[in-house]
């Protein structure tokens, strides 16, 4: 399991499509209890496998900032960009790396 | 409190504010920073260009929800790159509206406790040009291409180009504290983009 610091960066897994701009790219991040949530973030902060195609999803990861560690879960938030106001998440500590 | 001219390279010298490319010296006024038009402009699809994608048995005419919308579906079919011309430049025409997007990224981090407001500039308002509609806030942790919701009032069309117009302002205001963000309630609940 990772040590998640407060103030720290880590990246989660996530799967990503294109956005409207070449610098966007849209990310979605399955919770433990099955809820998605969507964000759109500038493309730096995204790491695809490979790059995603219109119309597609590729899998890969997006850099989020730890808020608060717990034991067991993370308080992370989603790079914030314009479509999004970077959405706070709750995740297991396991999902970080 | 606004920044002047000097905090603002102050800030972005510590890089409490990220400007990616930077700004030339000519770029700042006394009380905000001018940004540049990107290479990128977005026009809506027509209710035709729109129908034509839909499969057979969709709802006619075609509403759309904003509410209910689906983010990916937002992103990736209602709007389609405006041509540019042969010299690079997008000529907007009278009536028009388009999505623009900065040539710059900025960053605001939480810890610096800064805030913006992107604005037009006289010149271009003067000309017909608005280069955004109701969305001018740009949050404290804000990170990526500001995108420019941008209209021609005027009855002629206008000639944009990327990279060397200065389609913008950005006004920095510093926050009193640093934000603390959702509360733990909303984020728990939250399901959406907001």
């Amino acid at each position: 399991m990772s040590r998640a610091i407060r103030g720290a960066e880590a990246t989660i897994d996530c799967k990503i499509f294109l956005g409207m701009f070449s610098s966007e790219r849209g990310v979605v991040v399955e919770l433990p209890d099955g809820r998605k949530v969507m964000a759109v973030v500038d493309k730096r902060y995204v790491f695809p496998d490979r790059e995603p195609k219109p119309g597609t999803e590729v899998d890969g990861r997006v850099k989020v900032f730890i808020v608060e560690s717990k034991k067991d879960t993370a308080i992370v938030d989603l790079p914030q960009a314009g479509l999004t106001q970077g959405p706070r998440l709750e995740i297991p500590r396991t999902l970080l790396r | 409190m606004i920044l002047s001219d000097g905090e603002i390279q102050e800030e972005i010298r510590r890089k409490r504010i990220i400007i990616d490319p930077p700004a030339s010296e000519e770029r700042y006024t006394t009380s905000a920073l001018d940004l540049l038009l990107g290479d990128e402009l977005l026009e809506l699809k027509t209710l035709e260009e729109l129908a034509k994608d839909e499969p057979a048995g969709v709802e006619r005419p075609l509403i759309v929800d904003p509410a209910r919308v689906d983010l990916k579906v937002l992103l990736q079919k209602y709007a389609k790159p405006l041509p540019r011309e042969t010299d690079g430049s997008f000529v907007l025409q009278p009536r028009k509206f388009v999505l623009g997007i900065t040539r710059e990224y900025i960053e605001l981090p939480r810890r610096s406790k800064i805030a913006a407001r992107v604005e037009g500039r006289s010149t271009l308002a003067r000309l017909g040009l608005v280069v955004h509609l109701t969305a001018p806030t740009i949050h404290a942790g804000f990170a990526g291409h500001i995108i420019l919701e941008m209209y021609n009032f005027a009855s002629f069309p206008l000639r944009l180009f990327p990279g060397n117009l200065a389609i913008c302002q950005l006004i920095f205001e510093r926050l009193g504290r640093i934000p603390k963000g959702p509360v733990r309630t909303r984020y728990l609940k939250q399901k959406s983009i907001r």
